[in-house]
Order: structure tokens, then sequence, then C-alpha cells
């Protein structure tokens, strides 16, 4: 079998000033080519699990860590966020604390330039950046001066540049207009595909995620619920309770009494529903 | 009523973010403003809420023009809630937050008391909290202080800009029960939002922005049924939507629509008729027309 790449082992972790454990007893194997949706309702600890993947918990935030995290085989305590950040990117949910430049195209240098890549590489992938997150427009524009949308564009976009082998994306997608939503799981996707990246998205809107996550991993109440395939996790959803908006088909599906092999995809729903 | 004439609007760095936009806006309505990244939505907000003057254009609320206005008195007509709320929180107290309206109105301190405890019950922002720093609390509850902070002015339109960004559903759906409260107590509500279901369900009237400009503003059934003019604009209609059209031809808005109307042709077809439990069919929601 093959090795994961990011394995945790009976991990909590409570931070200094909180009064209960963040996350519990947390058993996970990450491998490589993984592409893993993160979901579960508000404060129920998505964050903090992906904070945990390059080192910003234990080293950004204070806290006591029980069991362990190894990151590319690293012991989480014997590495630094530098080092982990080498291999794993990550796009916060708010795209205003990423930002360290006054202008879009600096942005999306800046994390370039730390990769000590040949100048023709670095112009190739400023070039591919801007037309694959269409930044054309902006691109001089100090990102504070841009709309919410676009700053969200120019934040995944600083770190997809980077080609991480594993991206973290924290709710990557909440301020962007429909289309753009669905442009930048494709981008996701293709990538993935080519590049052999691995994945990690926490993100509300299921019926984008759903479209190219593999794996889901439900967290509630700081716990593991679920960590499985994308169909057994429709089929089983609590849709009495929707904490999680499911897709409009799958709820559909259920509500008229489908038990099992709910389909998540608009194409799957309307060829069912015609039979 | 707010009465927005031809205004436009250019950024310092000379960026047209509006372009002759005229609205008009009659009190109590419920109005979402969606459209692609960029296209101006925030910054119309903004506008008429005074934070920024139109280049040119003029905006009119209770007919006199929006210019002649003092700051305060802006306060007591329309309310703006932040895209990200931590940019409108600065006080280091929830209780702070919330009564720095009406203190810098200057009003008596029983009044300003008042107006915070009412705030609070409406926005749901537990006495609890009154003494935290609202940096501390989740995402939702520092959405509730800002929306609380604007409550004290006690304004007669509430402008929310994405009021439902990272929001679970329970808590999408508890900002938005509490902005129809507003609304059924006469308030104006104009929220902007990305989210298609939270649209379909709440809004009367939807005002579809591309480019700076007004690119249509009708129903909300009406601009969900144009499926053109929505994908110029970069907007899908909800999931259901599509699916509704594909399978039956027909344009449901929402999943309760789409339940209860099949229902009803089952039922009308005197074909096996299943009995329908559901979460989504008790809570009410947009049912206004199922009648026909
Ligand atoms: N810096 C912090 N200090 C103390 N407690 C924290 C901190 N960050 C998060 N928490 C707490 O940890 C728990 C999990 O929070 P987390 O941010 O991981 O949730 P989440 O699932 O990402 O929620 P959301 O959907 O709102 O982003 C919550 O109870 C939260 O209050
Ligand atoms: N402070 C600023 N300085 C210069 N240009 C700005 C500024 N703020 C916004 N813009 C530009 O004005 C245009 C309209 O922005 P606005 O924030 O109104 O869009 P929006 O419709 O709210 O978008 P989103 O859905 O992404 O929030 C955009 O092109 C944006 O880049
Ligand atoms: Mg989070
Ligand atoms: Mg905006």
């Amino acid at each position: 079998m093959k090795n994961p790449i990011i394995e945790f082992k009976n991990f909590s972790w409570k931070y200094e000033n909180a009064q209960d454990f963040s996350l519990k007893n947390i058993n996970l194997k990450i491998f490589e080519g993984d592409i893993i949706g993160v979901v579960g309702a508000n404060e129920q600890g998505k964050t903090t699990l992906l904070r945990c993947l390059n080192g910003l918990i234990p080293f950004n935030w204070r806290g006591t860590l029980k069991g362990g995290v190894r990151i590319f085989g690293k012991d989480i305590l014997q590495g630094s966020i530098e080092e982990f950040s080498k291999k794993v990117g990550f796009v916060f949910s708010d795209p205003d604390s990423q930002f360290t430049s006054t202008s879009v195209e600096e942005e999306i240098l800046f994390g370039l330039e730390n990769l000590n890549l040949p100048i023709d590489e670095i112009k190739t992938r400023l070039k591919w950046a801007i037309e694959e997150f269409e930044l054309e427009g902006f691109l001089s524009k100090p990102p504070y001066e841009l709309s919410g949308g676009q700053r969200q564009r120019v934040a995944i976009a600083s770190v997809v540049v980077m080609k991480p082998y594993v991206l973290v994306l924290d709710e990557p997608t909440s301020m962007l207009d429909p289309d753009g939503k669905s442009e930048i799981f494709e981008i996701l996707k293709k990538l993935a595909g080519e590049e052999n990246l691995t994945l990690i998205i926490a993100e509300h809107n299921l019926t984008e995620l759903l479209k190219i996550a593999e794996r889901i991993i439900h967290i509630d109440k700081n716990e593991i619920v679920y960590d499985g395939d994308v169909q057994r996790f429709v089929d089983e959803f609590d849709y009495e309770n929707l904490q999680i908006y499911m897709p409009e088909v799958s709820q559909v599906f259920w509500h008229l009494k489908k038990q099992k092999n709910i389909p998540f995809l608009l194409e799957d729903a309307v060829g069912k529903f015609q039979k | 009523m707010i009465e927005v004439k031809n205004i436009h609007f250019w950024y310092p760095d000379g960026t047209n973010a509006l372009c002759d936009v005229s609205l008009e806006i009659q009190d109590g309505e419920f109005i979402a403003l969606i459209g692609q990244n960029g296209s101006g939505k925030t910054t119309f907000a903004k506008c008429i809420a005074g934070i920024l003057k139109p280049t040119k254009g003029e905006i009119l609320i209770d007919g006199k023009n929006l210019k002649n206005f003092r700051r305060k008195e802006i306060a007591e007509k329309i309310g703006y809630v932040f895209q990200n709320p931590d940019h409108q929180l600065f006080s280091n107290t929830c209780e702070k937050e919330i009564s720095s309206g009406p203190r810098n109105l200057k009003l008596p301190l029983k009044e300003i008391k008042r107006r915070v405890e009412i705030a609070s019950e409406i926005a749901g922002v537990d006495r609890k909290l009154f003494n935290k720093h609202p940096f501390f609390l989740s995402k939702g509850l520092r959405q509730r202080v800002a929306i609380a902070s604007i409550l004290s002015m006690q304004p007669k339109a509430i402008i929310v800009d994405e009021p439902t960004t990272g929001q679970d559903f329970k808590q999408s759906i508890s900002v938005m029960e509490f902005l129809k409260k507003l609304n059924q107590q006469k308030h104006t509500i104009l929220i902007i939002t990305h989210e298609m279901h939270i649209v379909a369900k709440y809004a009367k009237r939807v005002v579809l922005f591309k480019d700076g400009k007004i690119l249509q503003d009708a129903s909300t059934k009406e601009v969900f049924e144009k499926r053109d003019s929505l994908a110029k604009a970069r907007v899908k209609p909800p999931q259901i939507t599509i699916f509704s059209r594909r399978v039956l031809n027909k344009t449901f808005l929402t999943c309760e629509e789409f339940l209860v109307k099949r229902k009803l042709e089952v039922r009308s077809q005197k074909l096996e008729n299943p009995p329908l439990y559901s979460p989504l069919l008790k809570k009410g929601g947009n049912r206004g027309d199922y009648k026909n």
C-alpha cells in the first residue's frame, strides 16, 4: 500500500485561550493525488484541521497538542512553517489576511521569486496565472482596491501559481460570482490531473465541491464523523437537519424517497429523474 | 423612497465603477443586488448609504438630495453592513460597538441604553457578549454585532453586503429570517449576494449588475427565467431552477416549490401519492404563489 503524505495519529488540539479542544482524537491519512472536501457547520474545526497541514498550528497559534502529525514523513514538531510551506500551499478564507504586496502583479510574483525558479519559468507561470485567473485588467492595482471577489481570485492565483505538491484551500470561492466559483473548481481539477496535485478544500458550497471531490471529510463537534467516498456521504447525510446546504438535486431526490445512489450532479439527476 | 438618478462613479485611480445607474426603491421592498465580481454592487450600495459620493448624478431620499443630509441624518435613513464586517467593527467591546451610532448622535444615556437593548435583541446578540471583544467572536456573531450597530440607529432601509458568505445553512437561514422579520416591520431591505438559493427564497425583486450598469431589474422569477442575460452577467440560477426547466419545463425557484408543485401535479393526475414529509416545507419560505 502507498504511504500517506500526511498522517494524523490520535491528534487533539486546544487553542491557548479556548475552553475546549477544537479538534479531538483525529486519525487521518492523506495520500498523494487525493481530492478531499472538508465539510461541516460553522465552528466545528475545519479551519483548525487545515492549519495543521502546513504547521500554522502549532507554530503560529499557541495551544495544547496531543498525539502527532507527520507531514511528508516529518514530525510536525520537528519542522517549521517555512519548511512545510515549500510543499504545502495555503489559501486563507479571508484574502485580506494573505496580501503582502502593493500590486496584484507583485503579489503573484512574490511567492514565485521565493522558489528560486529560472526567470523564464517565472515569466511563463505569471502569464499562465494572468490568463487562467483573468487578472489582466487589474495587474497594477493594489489588492485592497479590488472588489471582494477580485481579491479572492488574486489570493488563490498567488498560491496556485507556485504549484505546490499539496494545496490547502479554506473556503476559496465564498465571495466569487456563480460562474467564477465553477471556473476555480475546474482549474483546480485540471491542475490536480495534470500535476498530480493533492487538494484539500474546506467549502460550504457543496454543489461546486462535489463536482470535483473524490473523498469527503465531515467534521462535527470537533471530530471527524465521516471520512469516505462522496456517494455514501450523500446517501447517509441527515437531510432533516440540513446543517450543510446539499446540492438541491440531492435534497429533492431525498424528499422523493430515493434512499440510495442519490444524485448530486445536475446531469445525473436529470438522467435519473427521466427514468 | 430612494431615487437614484443617473449616477456615475469613478475611483481616484480612474476605475469607472458605475456608469449611468438609475433605480427607484419603494419603502418596504426586499431587493437582491446580484452580478459578476467587480460589477459595482458594493460601490452602488456605498453610494446610497452616503459612504461614497457619486461623481455625477444624484440620489434622493424621501425627496431630499443626499448631498444636503448631514452624516448623522443619513444613518437614520440608511444603514450599510460591510461585505467584511471586520472592516466595520472598531470598538473593543460589543456594547461600545452597538452604541457607537447613538453616542455620536449625543442621545440621552437612557435612550442609548434602550436602543442598544432593542437592537441587540432583534439581532440576536446576547447580553453576555456585551463586554467581549468582537474580534474573539465567531463570524456569525461578528456579523450580528455589525448588524446590531446599524440597527441602533433605527434606519428605515438596511443594506447588507453578502450576509451569508461563510455561514453554514442554519446560520444563513437565521440571518435571512431576521432580515425578513425586519422587512415585515416595514424596513426596506437590500441584500448583495452570490448565493442564488438565498435570492430565490427571500428576494421579491432582483437587480442584475454588469460592468457598472443595471442589466435587468424585475421580479425574482422573471430574472431567473432569462437565462441569456444571466449568462451575460456570469450568474447562474439556482440548481433546482435549471433542473426543473430541464425535467418539467417549468421554472421553480426553490426545492420547496418544486416538491409542492410536483406533488399537486401527481395528485391531479390521480397517480399514487407518496406522503411527503419535509422540514423545509414546515418552515414556510417562498410559497406565495402555490395556489395556481
Ligand atoms: N485562534 C483561536 N483561539 C481560540 N479558539 C479558536 C481559535 N480559532 C478557532 N477557535 C475555536 O475552535 C473551534 C473550531 O473553529 P474553526 O475555525 O476551526 O471552525 P470552522 O469549522 O472552520 O468554522 P467556519 O465554518 O465558521 O469557518 C471553534 O469553537 C472556534 O471558536
Ligand atoms: N478602492 C477602490 N479603488 C479603485 N477601484 C476600486 C476600489 N474598490 C473597488 N474598485 C473597483 O471598482 C469596480 C467595482 O467594485 P465593487 O466592489 O463595487 O464590485 P462588486 O460588484 O461589489 O464585486 P464583488 O462581487 O466582487 O464584491 C471593480 O472593478 C473594482 O476593482
Ligand atoms: Mg473556517
Ligand atoms: Mg462587493
